[in-house]
């Protein structure tokens, strides 16, 4: 039983290595990891073309969040009272 | 789609055909069927663009792998070719990017049988048996010349651990040319290796070698956990991980917390220390670790950021850091004053941190003899109450100094960082016995944070001198008032308060409220200036700056040197506190264990504090930091304490400590506040003294008194009736030489040293109230030149006032004058007409009945005027004058004595009716009567007039009662009284 999960567990990833190659092939920018959770939520049946929108959308939004910068300091003032 | 070729046409019908064939999916319109189409069809075109493109490599690859794919099963799914396996494709499709413009090459997928084992069974089998392998058989060899290159160009920094990041040999070639040759040289060729066999491996060296460990399952964990991760989950990826032991953990952390700049598992950015991602242990599993790792992390941020505050202010920031980040914390130019409350600030934390790099050291002697076994959770156990309270100082520093903005004036920083400290003291207090280090710790970083505070009081209290270079203390001198300016005393200070809810700078000038500055501005808004300074802060003004009158003004040359002796052996009012401090722990601890009466702890702390300064007296700087450190000391240690200093051997309880921290303010009312008050005493005793002494300020207020309400009698009465003769005379006496003269001669009898002082001048008076003749006399103004110290009390304000009390005196003394010089003609005329017709018999009888009447209507007149003279000058000028100066001898400063100087004017102004409102009634009346009084006099003896005198004087007299009589019913002016009384008793008789 622990030799045929065995190689099941070989088969799949061997699969990932081909996706990985299409993946490179095709330039779309996914790394292992990425392309691993792509293929969950495909199997789950989440829908390609909204996945792919939304990878896409979240790299544009993640580029942007890096140009922001830090709100001010509140001030702190001072009185003077002549004496 | 009209203008598709028929070929493509063709094509689409025979790819919906392939489809329906394939999948079995009949319905065109499903969404699977849709999808698969649209594959298809991407599929055919990527094919083709690829050829097109001529790629004809890629397209081959393209072919091949997506035909491999599809056959191959995917994780959660069964099967081959299913919809998963295109909707993934689609995915990959759509997210394709210019496939053609990029390089491909496929890459030779290995066809492993098993995955990649990466535990030694071998090692692990053989555990325990293998016996001769050396410690460090994985240790590759190094070749000679390379660790002989790089043992001599080495350089290691004072900062640093003497670990280098990830080198490559490539830049340490590069590197060589340009460093400064080695502080450190080993002779022997092989050193380095040597050095890495017997201390440590490079672990920070990148594939550095691995170490050996015991293979036991324990010390395996993240490789099991490994393992189990690779063989449940396909699609875990083992990734590079740097192999370090607990030990080498350890000693990072202990070097990070002690504030050394680089290693190998913590990293610095910007200030921010964060954890290396892939260092593992091989005994924990990674995330295990790096949870414990970021934990420390924190602290070794808050270490470094208190660390680099210090190295700012203390000057020698070893590392410049970039631009902008470098000065930020008042570091700043040669020529710019020290800010000393910072210093005092950096000081304390300075010696805490002493300590703590003392334990620091400890622990890692510890780790480095080897003796018990040391591990990391052990260690932070150990150092856990030193973490919290790193915590609470980078809190505080946080909120006290990192957030306030850079262009902050120093006197707002120093302010805020001191409340900062106070607020947080008693807040950690009202927590309990949960917070009585982080209480203790603060207590005594406050205590030494407030020195400069302390002494900038202490330097002005004492030396009457506010020296303040840094612009700090919340009070400054504003220079361009001299000392001997009579608005010394109002406009020399100016007291900062520190407002944290309004945005914008606001200087509130009010000069003419005196000093009570303080009082004045915190009645619109909440004001926090320095919180612990609020209660004296009035007493320190004072202090102050009587002192600097003091010192202004000429003592007495005996005193002087007297003063100078004493200022040797005096000691400063920080040290002062700090006995206090420490005497009144004494007595906390001992009264619970001892169960005294109050009376015998208090002696006996009495006995014990003679004996500390006994103690201090014996160190020759009185600033020395001894103390301050047994201070500090004393809460972290308590038995160290009490060794010290009582040198008894009490029962230490526990109790006793958050006794003292849980009262703070009560410990500074009782231990600070004391020093200052009795100072202030001091001080303004001292000031009183010599005014009234050395300047006869009593003297000075007699005169004004005997000359503005002419007290002194016959004095003025020389100098009025010479004016009043004059009047009666129709001459004209409205010359300033002739006034003078007869000032001068006046005074000049009885007080020759106030003849040149006194001079009258007239003013020009407006028109519309030279209604009288008894008005003429308010052109005189009399003015008495008060020479310096004494005019801060006696102001130009105040001789005015004096100036319409004198007025008022004199047109009752000149009604008075009037009526008594008043004769009537009419004796004489009936005299003279003796013999006469029975016509003039008659004319003379009337003339007789209307004279008798005048005589009448004098008296009561005359009545009239005496009650109001007699109420004037003795139950008023007299008696508060009396009151005014039992006054004057209790007050205790200055501006008490200027305060009731002008309450007691303020006084004599309203019972002398000269008020407004009472002034309305009365003014007219005295005016009035004094004028019909003179107008009688002219001789117009007609009945008409006479008859209008009557019932004028009647109504007025009638009306004056009447508002008298409701004035003392109503019981508002109890003084009134008496002038009613005696009005009532003339009206009756009328």
């Amino acid at each position: 039983m622990a030799s045929a999960a065995n190689a099941n567990l070989n088969a799949v990833r061997e699969t990932m290595d081909v996706l990985l190659e299409i993946s490179r092939l095709l330039n779309t920018g996914l790394d292992m990891e990425s392309l691993s959770i792509c293929v969950r939520l495909c199997e789950q049946g989440i829908n390609p073309e909204a996945l792919s929108a939304v990878i896409k959308e979240l790299r544009k939004a993640s580029e942007s969040l890096k140009v922001q910068t830090q709100p001010p300091l509140k001030l702190i003032s001072s009185h003077c009272i002549y004496m | 789609m009209a203008h598709w070729s028929t070929f493509e046409k063709e094509s689409e019908r025979e790819t919906k055909r392939l489809i329906r064939c394939l999948s079995g999916i009949e319905d065109e319109e499903d969404q699977n069927f849709q999808l698969a189409l649209k594959f298809a069809w991407s599929n055919f075109k990527i094919y083709e663009k690829l050829v097109v493109h001529s790629d004809l490599q890629k397209a081959e690859s393209w072919m091949r792998l997506t035909e491999e794919f599809l056959n191959s099963p995917l994780p959660n799914t069964d099967g081959e070719k299913t919809d998963a396996h295109y909707s993934i494709l689609s995915l990959l499709l759509c997210l394709s990017g210019s496939p053609s413009n990029t390089d491909f090459t496929e890459r030779p997928r290995l066809k492993e049988a098993e995955p990649e084992d990466k535990f030694d069974w071998a090692k692990y089998l053989m555990e325990g048996e293998d016996a001769d392998m050396g410690p460090y058989p994985d240790t590759p060899e190094w070749s000679e010349e390379e660790s002989e290159d790089d043992d001599s160009q080495q350089p290691i920094s004072r900062e640093d651990s003497g670990i280098q990041l990830d080198r490559t040999p490539q830049e340490d070639q590069d590197n060589a040319n340009k460093t400064v040759p080695v502080t450190w040289t080993v002779g022997e060729p092989d050193a380095r290796a040597w050095l890495e066999q017997h201390l440590v491996t490079p672990y920070w060296a990148s594939h550095a070698p691995r170490f050996p460990h015991s293979l036991h399952l324990h010390s395996n964990l993240l490789n099991v956990w490994d393992q189990h991760l690779y063989n449940t989950d396909p699609l875990y990826l083992p990734e590079e991980k740097a192999f370090v032991t607990e030990t080498q953990v350890i000693r990072e952390t202990l070097w990070l917390l002690s504030g050394v700049n680089k290693h190998f598992i913590f990293q610095q950015h910007d200030g921010k220390v964060s954890v290396r991602s892939n260092v593992v242990v091989t005994h924990l599993t990674g995330n295990c670790l790096r949870s414990v790792l970021e934990h420390i992390a924190v602290y070794g941020q808050a270490v470094f950021r208190l660390q680099r505050f210090i190295d700012e202010v203390t000057g020698h920031s070893s590392e410049p850091g970039p631009p902008g980040t470098a000065s930020t914390y008042g570091s700043k130019k040669a020529s710019e004053p020290p800010f000393r409350t910072y210093q005092a600030f950096v000081w304390a934390l300075n010696k805490y941190f002493t300590s703590f790099k003392e334990e620091l050291t400890m622990i890692e002697r510890e780790l480095i003899c080897n003796d018990e076994t040391v591990t990391l959770s052990a260690v932070l156990e150990r150092l856990s109450p030193h973490l919290a309270q790193i915590k609470v100082l980078h809190r505080v520093f946080c909120t006290g100094v990192a957030e306030v903005p850079p262009a902050t004036p120093n006197v707002v920083r120093a302010s805020h960082l001191l409340n900062t400290l106070y607020k947080a003291i008693i807040e950690y207090d009202s927590v309990g016995e949960a917070s009585e280090q982080a209480v203790a710790l603060l207590f005594s970083l406050w205590t030494e944070t407030v020195r400069p505070y302390l002494e900038i009081v202490d330097e002005w209290i004492v030396h009457g001198h506010l020296f303040d270079p840094a612009r700090e203390f919340i009070i400054q001198r504003n220079k361009d008032v001299p000392v001997n300016h009579r608005d010394f005393w109002y406009a020399t200070y100016t007291l900062y308060s520190v407002s944290e809810t309004v945005d914008s700078e606001e200087k509130l000038n009010d000069a003419a409220s005196g000093s009570s500055g303080g009082d004045q501005a915190s009645g619109g808004r909440q004001l926090t200036m320095v919180s612990f300074l609020k209660p004296v802060l009035k007493q320190i003004i004072m202090a102050g700056k009587s002192m600097q009158l003091l010192k202004n003004l000429d003592c007495k040359e005996a005193e002087k040197s007297q003063r100078a002796s004493r200022d040797a052996e005096r000691k400063s009012l920080h040290t002062l506190f700090l006995e206090s401090v420490q005497s009144r722990l004494c007595s906390r601890e001992e009264s619970p264990a001892d169960g005294m009466t109050e009376q015998q702890s208090t002696r006996r702390s009495l006995i014990k504090m003679q004996s500390i300064m006994a103690r201090h007296l014996e160190i020759d700087d009185v600033h020395d930091p001894l103390l301050a450190i047994n201070f500090a000391r004393l809460y972290l240690e308590q038995s160290d304490f009490q060794e010290c200093f009582s040198g008894g051997d009490f029962s230490v309880d526990r109790s006793s400590q958050s006794v003292t921290c849980q009262t703070f303010e009560l410990t500074l009312r009782s231990c600070l506040y004391p020093h200052i008050e009795r100072r202030y005493i001091e001080c303004c005793g001292n000031l009183m003294k010599t005014l009234t002494k050395d300047y006869r300020l009593l003297e000075y207020l007699q005169a004004m008194r005997n000359y503005f309400l002419l007290e002194a009698g016959d004095t003025m009465y020389d100098f009025y009736t010479a004016i009043f003769d004059k009047v009666q005379e129709k001459e004209s006496w409205q010359q300033p030489s002739f006034l003078n003269v007869q000032l001068q001669e006046a005074v000049g009898q009885r007080y020759p040293e106030d003849s040149s002082r006194l001079s009258v001048f007239l003013e020009p008076i407006d028109a519309s109230r030279k209604k009288q003749p008894v008005n003429n006399l308010e052109v005189l103004t009399l003015s008495y030149k008060v020479p310096w110290p004494v005019d801060i009390v006696i102001s130009s304000e105040c001789q005015k006032i004096y100036n319409q009390v004198f007025l008022l005196l004199l047109q009752i003394k000149w009604a008075k004058y009037s009526l008594d010089t008043l004769r009537f003609s009419g004796t004489n005329v009936t005299k003279k007409l003796e013999g006469a017709t029975a016509e003039e018999v008659k004319v003379k009888e009337r003339v007789n009945q209307q004279i008798h009447r005048m005589c009448l209507l004098r008296v009561k007149l005359m009545h009239f005027v005496n009650s109001l003279h007699n109420y004037i000058m003795t139950r008023i000028l007299h008696s508060t004058g009396l009151e005014f100066q039992h006054q004057v001898q209790e007050a205790k400063d200055l501006d008490q004595l200027i305060k009731i100087h002008y309450r007691y004017l303020a006084t004599i102004h309203d019972r002398c009716l000269l008020r407004e409102k009472v002034n309305f009634y009365d003014g007219a009346v005295t005016t009035s009567l004094t004028a019909d009084a003179i107008s009688c006099k002219e001789g117009s003896c007609l009945i008409e007039s006479i008859d209008k005198m009557e019932s004028d004087f009647k109504n007025c007299h009638m009306f004056l009662v009447t508002i008298l009589n409701k004035a003392v019913c109503r019981g508002s002016f109890p003084h009134l009284e008496s002038l009613a009384l005696s009005l009532m008793a003339g009206f009756e008789q009328c």
